[in-house]
């Protein structure tokens, strides 16, 4: 358990993800997303996928 | 009546509370304890000081000593009669080298009790659950995501992988929009937030809204750099949505072997 004085903001996945240069494709899951407006988006090449938290997903 | 003399006692007394609550509200939680005013800490100091001496004299004390009611009495009943009060300095003088090491036990007590205390909190997210052990620092449970483990909020902070905030400004162009994904935020001495840092940010005007997105839309502008900072008495609200990250089975292969230096 850490005790520092701003919370993590990013997992590890994400941060790793950035390392190795995916961040656009990350952005452009999270755009699809908002685009679609529900509570899922993929980028192009499917290869990563964001979900809302908490977000109740619509039947 | 010395009032002085009898001020100085009781906050020696209350050192231990004072020293509590300094490592109960520490790191993330610390503007807490300094946000409150004298009279608030002092206050606030009394029960965890009381406790600790009654631990401090079952553990300490009992087994070896006997412990003088009457000299502590005097000290702190402010008595302006010098010769009770110069017996009661003369008995701490012949006792000094027990009541330092006292103090500097019941310290070392503070420090781990306090310390302790806040690990189970945390660790038992007693304050995520409950409203009565809740930090003060609202802004740490909504940028942390452990808002998501508050009674009747759906979803769980540790699904979260990253945050993406839309932050409303205003400029004397008019009211602009900037995405990005939150890296970092600090806080004021008031607890409030001072300046919130974006990563991978954009922006666009809110007069340029329509219903829907469109990825390749030109009325936004991005904005590179690694990371954009707002001072928070420009913004007019924040919006802030969680998301989980699923990767592909090849991706995850990928990226698996990469080393990533992280705060410890």
């Amino acid at each position: 358990m850490t005790f520092s004085t701003a919370p993590k903001t990013k997992s590890t996945t994400v941060l790793k993800l950035a390392k190795a240069g995916f961040t656009q494709k990350l952005l452009e899951a999270v755009r699809k997303e908002r685009e679609s407006n529900t509570a899922e988006g993929q980028s192009k090449d499917g290869k990563i996928t964001v979900k809302r938290v908490g977000a109740v997903k619509p039947q | 009546m010395n009032i002085a003399l009898a001020t100085i006692v009781l906050l020696v007394i209350l050192y231990p509370g004072f020293l509590f609550r300094r490592f109960y509200y520490s790191a993330e939680f610390s503007k807490e304890y300094f946000k409150q005013s004298i009279p608030d800490m002092v206050l606030a100091s009394v029960l965890p000081a009381f406790l600790i001496h009654i631990l401090g004299y079952c553990l300490f004390v009992k087994p070896s000593y006997q412990l003088n009611i009457q000299t502590i009495g005097t000290l702190l009943s402010g008595t302006s009669d010098s010769s009770k009060v110069s017996a009661a300095f003369e008995n701490i003088y012949v006792h000094a080298f027990q009541i330092i090491s006292y103090f500097f036990a019941i310290s070392g007590l503070a420090v781990i009790g306090g310390l302790s205390s806040k690990y189970v909190v945390r660790l038992s997210k007693f304050d995520r659950k409950s409203s009565l052990f809740r930090f003060q620092n609202e802004w740490h449970y909504v940028f942390s995501g452990e808002i998501l483990d508050f009674p009747n909020v759906p979803g769980r902070a540790d699904e979260v992988d990253f945050k993406y905030v839309d932050v409303l400004v205003k400029s004397n162009e008019g009211t602009l929009i900037y995405m990005g994904m939150l890296s970092h935020y600090t806080l004021n001495k008031e607890g409030g937030i001072d300046r919130i840092y974006l990563s991978d940010t954009r922006r666009r005007y809110l007069k340029d809204d329509k219903p829907s997105f469109n990825i390749d839309d030109n009325r936004y502008y991005n904005l590179p750099g690694e990371f954009f900072i707002i001072p928070y008495e420009q913004i007019i609200n924040l919006h802030i949505t969680y998301y989980k990250v699923e990767l592909s089975p090849e991706l995850e292969n990928e990226i698996d072997s990469l080393s990533i230096n992280e705060e410890k």
